[in-house]
């Protein structure tokens, strides 16, 4: 059953249907709600807050670009907002001087999805948000900045910063991943 | 050292299409809202769909009152179609007539003259039934004898040089010579309605009558708490610090129906919304990252649980709680009419149809919490409130006949808590308000 079957079937209220829809994707969503919360609850909430959002916005889906585009932006928004309704105060938490952490190139390879997930869930707030948005997304800074209504220098400042504390907790957790140094 | 984007890029490549099953509880949630909201937009349509059905039949009756009334008026033009005079023989000595004389109001002081019979051209007897206009045309005869037995009480008579109506009442209480002349008694005073009057409806001549009122405005939140324990006072002080009132709302149509001149039965649909603001900051915000790991120690497994990060900083937050109420009320009216204004009292019930409430408060452990349904938090307020008592006072003025402005204030009290027992401290609610709209009287007469 393609897509667009799905979606008329859905439209027609049949509780099948969105039964089959939410089967088709929600484990791809959840994936990006646990990268994007902070806790798997969170995450769950977000999930469950998306998909409500899906079903009731349906019909104003264009059948034009991917369906599943269409959803992951949905998720992503809905996660922003949780993110937004009760925004942590954390600019000054302590991670602005990180040390250079060097790690093997195939670190990231030898980790399980579900251990890098773990991993980004650990980022302050403001850097997993960016990190998400800009680094596996793939928006601008610009784009990131926009839709999180920061300034585009604090974008790449998160991002950087990100960057860096994930190589220290690779580093840190996973010693057998750190690159030799001289 | 390893390029920053490289960690990027090997991230996205293995989380991009991740997939982790989530918890089954979340497909059971998103089917029951989803659920919910059909049935909430089925109720919705429901009472759209009775509402119009309602305006609908209102709207059919007033025009086929209107039709009855313009075919009896018809019906009645149709029979006298046969009666229009015929050219009567004239007698020779008396000249015709070449315009109708028309009886106008007399000015003060003005004596009706009696105008000669040569001047005068006959009109043809008509029927009527009583109550009906009469057009007193002066209508002359000849001669006595060949005229046309004298109307007894005419009815509507088109005439071409703007006729003074009479009723026919008045017209059969005339003078038997007047009456048999077919002339207009002496003048009677005609009062001159004034202004105010031309605005104001006539409920005299129709009083059984539906009105529409559309209206909106600005409301106050009274809340009133009760604390089922007298040790959560300090908590009931840190609601209050950290709630503020941001404002409220109503707005609503009405339908109102005259059983009587002076009395009313309104009801319709009005909708109430008050906002509150809540801010909360912990100055001394700490959150620890910790991991715990297994190792195997001496053969053991053993959990080490280690500090990777301690964050710190103020948490800040701030949401802005909304509550809204949708009910149908059903109030009893009495109104006072002076002029083209006057005065209402209405007073009844209603009953809630629909509690919208979404935000965050501070739970009674310290911290936050929101209670928006089916948000994993708190349940701390009813599914709906239930009825409520109210009453108001209107004021009104005729713009024109049909068409009204008012404002009123009014007082609603929830007969219920509107938090659930569980709850800790009872909420009872109270709204105040001042109605600003418009009333429009579906009478097209």
């Amino acid at each position: 059953m393609n897509d667009e079957e799905l979606i008329r079937g859905c439209l027609r209220g049949s509780a099948r249907y969105q039964r089959l829809l939410y089967e088709r994707y929600a484990s791809r969503m959840y994936a990006v709600c646990l990268r994007y919360a902070r806790t798997p609850s969170d995450a769950a909430d977000i999930l469950q807050e998306g998909f409500i959002k899906v079903f009731t916005k349906l019909e104003q889906f264009q059948f034009q670009g991917s369906f599943e585009g269409w959803i992951r932006r949905i998720i992503i928004n809905t996660a922003l907002r949780m993110y937004q309704r009760q925004r942590f105060d954390c600019e000054s938490s302590g991670w602005e001087r990180m040390p250079d952490a060097p790690i093997e190139p195939d670190a990231i390879d030898s980790l399980s999805e579900a251990e890098l997930l773990q991993l980004i869930s650990r980022l302050p707030d403001g850097y997993r948000i960016v990190f998400n948005l800009v680094a596996i997304e793939g928006y601008s800074h610009a784009e990131a900045a926009e839709m999180l209504g920061i300034q585009e220098s604090t974008s790449r400042s998160q991002l950087t910063k990100a960057r860096r504390w994930l190589c220290d907790q690779l580093q840190a957790l996973y010693p057998h991943l750190a690159a030799q140094t001289e | 050292m390893e390029r920053p984007e490289r960690i990027d890029q090997d991230l996205r490549r293995r989380l991009q299409a991740a997939e982790i099953t989530p918890p089954a509880v979340v497909w059971e949630n998103v089917y029951e809202a989803v659920r919910r909201r059909q049935r909430r937009r089925i109720v919705l349509w429901l009472f759209v769909g009775g509402l119009m059905l309602g305006a609908g039949s209102v709207g059919l009756w007033l025009s086929w009152t209107e039709r009855a009334l313009f075919l009896s008026t018809e019906d009645v033009t149709r029979a006298l179609a046969p009666s229009k005079p015929a050219p009567l023989p004239i007698p020779l000595d008396i000249a015709p007539a070449r315009e109708p004389i028309v009886a106008s109001p007399l000015k003060e002081g003005e004596q009706l003259s009696s105008p000669s019979l040569s001047s005068m051209p006959t009109t043809a007897p008509r029927k009527s039934g009583p109550g009906t206009l009469v057009t007193a045309s002066v209508s002359a005869e000849a001669g006595l004898d060949s005229a046309p037995a004298p109307a007894e009480s005419g009815p509507h008579s088109e005439n071409a040089a703007a006729p003074m109506l009479l009723p026919a009442p008045v017209l059969a209480e005339l003078p038997l010579p007047s009456r048999q002349l077919g002339l207009s008694p002496p003048a009677l005073p005609i009062k001159k309605p004034s202004k105010h009057t031309q605005k104001c409806y006539k409920f005299r001549d129709k009083s059984k009558v539906w009105m529409l009122d559309a209206y909106g405005g600005p409301s106050w939140s009274l809340p009133k708490w009760h604390m089922r324990d007298s040790e959560l006072d300090t908590y009931a002080a840190e609601r209050r610090r950290t709630e503020t009132p941001e404002g409220a709302f109503h707005a609503g149509v009405r339908l109102s129906y005259f059983v009587h001149p002076n009395v009313l039965l309104r009801t319709g649909i009005h909708y109430d919304q008050w906002v509150e603001r809540f801010e909360y900051t912990d100055p001394n915000f700490i959150r620890y990252h910790i991991t715990v790991t297994q190792k195997l120690i001496n053969g053991q497994w053993v959990n080490m649980t280690d500090t990777v990060g301690v964050e710190y900083g103020s948490e800040y937050i701030k949401t802005y709680n909304r509550f809204g109420l949708l009910d149908i009320p059903l109030h009893l009216g009495i109104e006072w009419r002076s002029g083209p204004m006057g005065l209402s009292l209405n007073a009844g019930g209603s009953v809630n149809t629909f509690f919208y409430k979404r935000g965050t408060i501070l739970n009674t452990d310290g911290r936050p919490v929101a209670f928006t349904p089916s948000s994993n938090g708190r349940e701390i307020y009813r599914l709906r409130v239930g009825g409520s008592v109210s009453g108001s006072v209107q004021w009104f003025y005729h713009l024109a006949p049909r068409t009204r402005v008012f404002v009123e204030p009014y007082f609603r009290l929830i007969l219920r808590p509107i938090t659930l027992p569980t709850y800790p401290i009872e909420q009872r609610q109270r709204l105040a308000g001042l109605r600003i709209g418009v009333s429009q009287i579906l009478d097209k007469e």
